[in-house]
């Protein structure tokens, strides 16, 4: 546990005094999971599982000119969980980026970025079936952002490109645009509320092609066209900066799917206050989620656990140990009862070391 | 008709109390502010003079360096000469202006301290309209306004006898005192804002999306084709085109204590720049690092004036010497 910092804090020295700089971030930790296949109670394969986690990242920032920065980063991360069935849930992710941010005038700036990430699973089953989730996805985006007086103004077009392995029929790619704005008001000296707004939408192609209803009703059956879906997402938040931080988002989020049942309404609300107590740094954070699916002909509203249904419960604990080390907690409890999935819970507590 | 004019003068009478008792409770407050008003203009009209005075003092002394930059020539002696007397008499009409100046700053404080509280306590009465705008308006007039802190004559003259020497050095501490008091404040802020910073960067660790975790609940016999978004989570991170964080806009924020006014001629102009910038936007840690930033250079500046100082302390103490 106490490795990893100390070959951290050796290989942390800057390569250069200002115009190239390296900087490396890690953490090493021990997670329990109630859930590890994360199944619904009952469905068979409930398992606890034990084990270690470990992550790091490196990254080189370059300066070519003054208001121009280039970072390239790459990271990996694993986790290694004991015993029996919780083994297949091991993990490994690896990952590459490159960002060019451009001051373009003093209050505008021009991004670049491009990265990849592949996750990597040891094979799965679940009640005898494989429910792999291995995947790789690669994005590039290139964004503007405008800061005005208390204003902030972002905008930026993309490409995502994403595989995922236990099924190519489910590979994607696509465009997407963005949208978002904040103002910040300054309720005090030292305090500020920050409001903001956003909007995202996301075109995703699929290799695989759409479905609709066949076999008389009993089945779905491959269309000649491909699924092709639009993933709109808008969002209104609100964060007060003080004595501590206090956070509020709403996001509704909106899947136009041609191919049958893939067509969804998500709503979620993000409350969270971050304070200092004793010299830790503690975030209660609560998420509710609601998913509501398209009417399926088949099977009618039923919820779709294949969705990212967690409605949450998570304490987060910090305490600096050193200037760059600190010991980290967390404890998340997931349950799904809003989307109908009352037989699914799961908790997750792990306690790590973390240098940055 | 006397019987009927009887009560017109009753009325007029009675109105002419209630006027009297009206002016009379609203004078404090009209007087008071007449009478900022009036040394307002009293200490503008100084300030200029005060102005043109050092302006004249400054040139005096270019012309007394430039005279002894000469080669020594009976004409130049006396030349000289009368420009060093003319300088002593006009370094001794200046620090009489600034003695003025000091005097009259302190009776206006007063003054304006006392036109406050009398407005305030006008205010309290709830006046009616159009009364209670006006005092509000004056309120604002009165209210104390972020003013830079002039740093007074720095430079230590060939010229200066040790009363010109000390009295330079006690309008340096008197200086270095408003310059404390400003440290303090920027010091505070920094506290304030590292601990936004520190709390700032514990949210985001605890609102990183955690890959490895994949908190969303396991695929299980569904029907065909319900899997493709149950990936989303690295997904909807990486779509927007844009770092989510608040603004970091770049633009004033004038309060009445702002430093980017009070300490305009003391600190580094771009350090102030960057504190303004980062006031106005909703990112703590920039907020830290630009106030830290002013602190240090406000720091640096304290130092030297202080060095400065004492150097004319010294240098007055080593005059009177025998």
């Amino acid at each position: 546990v106490i490795r990893a910092p100390l070959v951290a804090l050796l290989l942390a020295a800057p390569a250069s005094a200002e115009e190239v700089r390296q900087s490396l971030s890690a953490e090493l930790g021990a997670e329990v999971d109630s859930n590890v296949h994360r199944v619904l109670a009952g469905a068979g394969g409930e398992e606890l599982g034990v084990g270690v986690r470990a992550g790091a990242r490196w990254a080189l920032a370059v300066r070519p000119a003054v208001g121009h920065a280039l970072v390239f980063g790459i990271s990996g991360a694993g986790r290694a969980l004991g015993g029996g069935a919780a083994g297949e849930e091991n993990t490994f992710l690896a990952g590459t980026e490159l960002r060019w941010d451009a001051a373009t005038g003093s209050e505008s700036r021009l991004q670049l970025a491009l990265g990849y990430h592949d996750l990597f699973e040891a094979d799965t089953e679940v009640a005898g079936l494989d429910v792999d989730r291995d995947f790789r996805t690669g994005v590039g985006r290139l964004g503007l952002v405008l800061t005005p007086t208390d204003w902030r103004f972002g905008g930026g077009i993309g490409a995502r490109a994403f595989g995922y392995k236990p099924d190519r029929d489910l590979d994607f790619a696509g465009i997407t645009l963005a949208f978002d704005a904040a103002r910040t008001l300054h309720p005090g000296e030292e305090s500020v509320l920050v409001l903001g707004a956003g909007y995202s939408l996301a075109h995703r192609d699929f290799r695989g092609p759409a479905r609709e209803p066949g076999c008389e009703g009993r089945c779905t059956v491959p269309t000649a066209l491909g699924r092709t879906d639009l993933f709109h997402t808008a969002s209104l938040s609100a964060e007060w900066q003080g004595e501590l931080i206090v956070s509020g988002r709403y996001e509704l989020a909106f899947n136009d799917s041609n191919s049958v049942g893939q067509s969804f309404v998500r709503h979620r609300v993000d409350l969270a206050a971050t304070f200092e107590l004793a010299r830790w740094l503690l975030t209660a954070r609560l998420l509710v989620q609601i998913n509501r699916g398209e009417e399926d002909p088949l099977a009618g509203n039923v919820p779709s656990i294949e969705d990212e249904s967690k409605s949450a419960a998570i304490l987060h604990a910090l305490r600096p140990l050193s200037g760059a080390v600190a010991l980290e907690l967390r404890a998340a409890a997931y349950a799904g009862p809003l989307d109908g999935l009352d037989d699914y819970s799961r908790l997750l507590m792990s306690v790590g070391v973390v240098y940055r | 008709m006397r019987r009927a004019q009887a009560p017109v003068v009753i009325r007029i009478l009675v109105a002419v109390l209630l006027g009297s008792l009206s002016w009379a409770h609203a004078a404090p407050a009209d007087d008071l502010t007449a009478r900022v008003e009036v040394l307002s203009r009293e200490r503008a009209a100084l300030a200029t003079r005060r102005d043109a005075q050092a302006a004249a003092y400054g040139k005096q002394i270019r012309e007394i360096a430039d005279l002894k930059a000469r080669a020594s020539s009976w004409a130049r002696d006396r030349r000289l000469q009368a420009a060093l007397s003319s300088a002593r008499d006009g370094a001794t009409a200046l620090e009489a202006r600034e003695r003025e100046l000091r005097a009259k700053d302190q009776t206006l404080a007063t003054a304006r301290r006392e036109a406050l509280a009398a407005v305030d306590a006008e205010l309290a009465t709830q006046p009616e309209e159009p009364r209670r705008s006006e005092l509000a308006a004056r309120r604002q007039r009165l209210a104390p306004a972020a003013r830079p802190i002039r740093i007074p004559d720095e430079r230590i003259d060939p010229l200066d006898d040790p009363e010109d020497l000390e009295q330079k050095a006690s309008a340096l501490a008197e200086v270095e005192q408003k310059l404390l008091a400003e440290r303090t404040r920027l010091a505070h802020r920094v506290d304030a804002w590292r601990k936004q910073a520190r709390l700032t960067r514990a949210k985001q660790r605890a609102e990183a999306p955690d890959l490895l975790a994949d908190d969303g609940p396991r695929r299980t016999p569904a029907p065909r084709g319900r899997g493709g978004d149950a990936f989303e989570e690295p997904a909807d991170s990486e779509d927007s085109p844009t770092p989510t964080g608040p603004p970091t806009g770049g633009g004033a924020v004038e309060s009445p204590a702002d430093p980017a006014i009070v300490l305009a001629d003391v600190v580094d102009p771009s350090a102030l720049a960057e504190l303004r910038r980062a006031e106005s936007s909703g990112d703590a840690e920039a907020r830290a690092l630009a106030a830290e930033s002013a602190k240090k250079s406000l720091e640096a500046r304290l130092a030297k004036l202080r060095a400065r100082r004492l150097e004319m302390e010294q240098r007055a103490k080593a005059l009177r010497a025998p």
